[in-house]
């Protein structure tokens, strides 16, 4: 095999090739010699945890309505700066009872 | 001292080893947080010779442990016998209880090693992960899910309602990022020699090893980098490598 020239693990800008991100491989795949003892090792069970598997929890789930509703807090927001910002020349018919007729029509169903 | 002995992996019994400069001797270049440290630990490393394997090893630890630096010292020991020649490398923890019973199962397994190290050499593992970017792809589903933009039209606070919308928007999600990452599998599988799958981890949409030729990594890479800008922010596209082959120990086809 040919030296490599690379003194550490190519990773791309902002993660650091460091043990972590390969974890599993070490932890998961290589030899194992069933006639010999894999120590039970304390510890071992802490950094399951930190690359446990994906598994999609009710936690997740509501993770998400949040992240919904956050995002139509933003989106909402962004609206009436929107409107704030319109000139004030426009026709105040055409602004003020279009909501009042929709929710009308809304709670009269 | 009974002989147990900590086992990184197994090599050929011709491997170029060169023994750890011992501790104490000035480190013509330092590296790492505490270079002298890392050196007392790897000293002890050794080649058990059997037939036309070896295999490499260290004092077993008195008590096993898996600490940040017991992990460390196993992926360390493997890169550096890995930069000298091709290496199998094993699992993390395996002690073998003494040289005479290592030795056994060297010429026992020996055809399968053979094989798997003439497979590896000339070769190096990269590991690709495919990650999802949380916040581009909820916003994404929110727009464009037809399911999910059903639900939310009509979702109240209520838990339930709030359950059933995040059940959409991670079932929308998974879908999205799994076109991502097949797209990514399928512009770098022609540019391997084998893959691995690798385990399901926290956060990744894909998790792959690849058995890359040494003439092909810059390509490999220069590959991902591409996938990565191309995915419009929606996974990042990260590679690992190259790495001591972790996941091709066995024999393609055997």
């Amino acid at each position: 095999m040919t030296v490599m020239a690379q003194a550490a693990p190519m990773a791309p800008a902002g993660r650091s090739g460091s043990l972590y991100d390969t974890l599993e491989l070490i932890l998961d795949k290589g030899i194992v010699i069933d006639a010999f003892v894999r120590v039970s090792l304390i510890g071992i069970e802490i950094l399951r945890v930190e690359v446990r598997v994906v598994i999609a929890s009710v936690d997740t789930f509501l993770r998400y309505a949040a992240a919904l509703g956050q995002l139509e807090l933003a989106q909402r927001q962004a609206r009436e700066e929107l409107v704030a910002a319109l000139p004030p020349a426009l026709p105040q018919g055409l602004t003020e009872p279009e909501p009042q007729t929709r929710a009308r029509a809304r709670s009269s169903r | 001292m009974s002989g147990a002995v900590y086992v990184f992996g197994i090599v050929a019994a011709d491997h170029p080893f060169q023994p750890p400069d011992p501790p104490g001797k000035p480190d013509p270049a330092p590296a790492g947080d505490d270079p002298a440290g890392e050196r007392e630990r790897d000293a002890g490393v050794r080649l058990v010779r059997a037939g036309a394997l070896a295999a490499v090893v260290g004092p077993a630890p008195p008590r096993p442990r898996a600490r940040r630096r017991d992990l460390l010292a196993h992926q360390r020991v493997l890169e550096r016998v890995w930069r000298m020649g091709p290496v199998l490398p094993m699992r993390f923890g395996v002690v073998a209880p003494d040289g005479g019973r290592l030795r056994a199962e060297l010429v026992r397994g020996a055809r399968r090693h053979l094989d798997a190290l003439a497979q590896v050499t000339g070769r190096a593992e990269v590991n690709v992960k495919v990650v999802p970017d949380e916040e581009v792809m909820v916003r994404l589903v929110a727009e464009q899910d037809p399911a999910v933009r059903q639900l939310r039209g009509r979702a109240t606070r209520s838990y339930p309602d709030r359950l059933r919308l995040g059940e959409a928007v991670a079932a929308a999600l998974r879908a999205r990022a799994a076109l991502d990452a097949d797209r990514v599998l399928r512009a770098l599988r022609p540019l391997a020699v084998r893959e691995s799958a690798g385990p399901e981890v926290a956060g990744c949409a894909l998790n792959v090893s690849l058995l890359v030729a040494d003439d092909r990594l810059d390509a490999v890479l220069a590959e991902v980098a591409r996938l990565d800008g191309d995915l419009d922010g929606r996974c990042r596209v990260h590679a690992f490598g190259p790495l001591p082959p972790y996941s091709f120990t066995v024999p393609a086809g055997g």
